[in-house]
């Protein structure tokens, strides 16, 4: 079955059958982590670094996101030193002011969290231009990323 | 790339807008009633008459969550004018006509609909800026709505650019000046001529026309507005089109309207919210 991952929302699963997909981030950070021995992954797809008003949506967070994206995939068995992780999205607009660099503030607020934790990337597409769609293979792990038309692994 | 081919795709995407067909005529109409303050009912119901289908669009409409609280409660359109006024129903009516254009091409992307999410989304967060600052909503909500109509005429050609559209973006230049360069035309431009071919007011035609370039007319308000609402959409990131996020995002707007990181960040949040309400009426997927 195709999980599909909304913004501000987050899509773990155990089933071999499965893909998680979220299409078009634009700003927002997409998170990918997998276990390849239990076959066990997760999504998630974050707007904003941290809430700034009355944000009661935990996965719309970066920074209550995350923590949530990686306890989810515990509960189904995931071990924290077998996973692969995956980060895409981020991106940002032309010669934009630091008001509207989301994307960057998203992807500090990710390797804050990961150096606290002792967690790293293993692979990336983030920054730039493009509006990128994320795909996670439960079978295999395999994740990519489609740009206009064309399917690049990660 | 050489002048004369620019100058015959420039004509060919001309031609092209005249094989969009015009808007429908009923909504057209009830879209023109509903701007005066003291419409009834009864002028709406006659003119609605032929087409019971639209009524019962547009009360759906009225009954979501976001135009009504206790949804379900409007059942006629008398009730939707007391409930939730005729600004609010011409903004409804505005969706309706524009529905089948915005839904039927795919202007940009290769997913169903993503034209469509994308300009009720722009709408929903004009709206949500022009309440912040004080300014009209319902003509923020919807000059947005219309603002990327231009792309329904770009989008049936946009193929023919396939093979350019990768070495040109690298080369650094924005969407807009990929569609000058290439087409000898953008689709703000295309946009304002279709605005304008189909009547709609002076102010629809300018925030299409200007909508990347809203430092040219910096005094006016509403192209701010939509303009950065453009600009939050795009960051929300709610379609995987072909243009994703190459364009310059004016560095002034949010000094012009006068808010700060922490207000783009709330309507960020609400809009979000806000559209996902009002989407769910289409019953658009995704
Ligand atoms: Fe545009
Ligand atoms: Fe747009």
């Amino acid at each position: 079955m195709i999980q599909i991952v909304k913004i501000s929302d987050l899509k773990v699963s155990d089933k071999s059958a499965d893909a998680i997909i979220t299409y078009a981030l634009g700003s927002c950070l997409g998170l990918v982590i997998y276990d390849p021995v239990v076959r066990v992954g997760g999504m998630l797809h974050a707007m904003l670094p941290k809430p700034s008003g009355t944000g009661k949506n935990l996965f719309q967070y970066v920074d209550s996101g995350v923590p949530l994206l990686f306890k989810k995939c515990y509960t189904l068995g995931a071990k924290k030193e077998r996973l692969r992780i995956v980060a895409a999205g981020c991106a940002s607009l032309m010669n934009a002011a630091t008001i509207f660099e989301i994307g960057k503030r998203n992807i500090a607020m990710l390797e804050a969290l990961f150096k606290k934790n002792g967690v790293r990337l293993n692979a990336s597409m983030l920054g730039g231009h493009d509006s990128r769609t994320l795909r996670l293979d439960l079978a295999t792990g395999k994740t990519s990323v489609r740009v206009r038309g064309k399917e690049i692994e990660l | 790339m050489s002048k004369i081919k620019r100058a015959i795709r420039r004509k060919r995407a001309i031609k092209e807008i005249d094989n969009i067909k015009p808007m429908s005529k009923t909504y057209m109409t009830i879209v023109t009633l509903l701007d005066n303050p003291l419409i009834s009912a009864e002028e709406l119901e006659a003119e609605l008459k032929y087409d019971p289908l639209a009524t019962a669009a547009i009360l759906k409409i009225a009954n979501s969550p976001y135009y009504c609280r206790a949804s379900g409660q409007i059942k006629t359109l008398q009730m939707a004018l007391t409930l939730i006024g005729n600004m609010q129903l011409k903004d409804i009516s505005l969706m309706k006509m524009s529905e089948s254009h915005l839904k039927k091409e795919r202007g940009y992307s290769e997913r169903e609909n993503e034209l469509h999410e994308e300009s009720i989304a722009s709408a929903v967060f004009a709206k949500l800026i022009a309440q912040k600052i004080s300014e009209d909503q319902n003509l923020a909500f919807e000059c947005a709505l219309l603002h990327d109509i231009g792309k329904i005429v770009l989008g049936r050609i946009l193929s023919e650019a396939e093979s350019e559209i990768e070495k040109i973006l690298a080369s650094g230049k924005t969407f807009d000046e990929l569609e000058s360069e290439y087409f000898g035309i953008t689709h703000q431009e295309v946009g304002e001529m279709l605005l304008k071919k189909w009547n709609f007011p002076e102010e629809f035609v300018k925030t299409a026309g200007l909508h990347h370039t809203p430092y040219l007319e910096p005094e006016n308000r509403l192209l701010q507005i939509v303009s950065l609402a453009d600009i939050l959409v795009m960051l929300s990131g709610l379609s995987t089109a072909t243009d994703g996020l190459y364009y310059d995002a004016d560095d002034k707007i949010t000094e012009r309207l006068g808010l700060s990181e922490d207000d783009m960040m709330q309507i960020m949040e609400q809009g979000i919210a806000d559209f996902l309400e009002l989407k769910n009426v289409f019953g658009s997927k995704g």
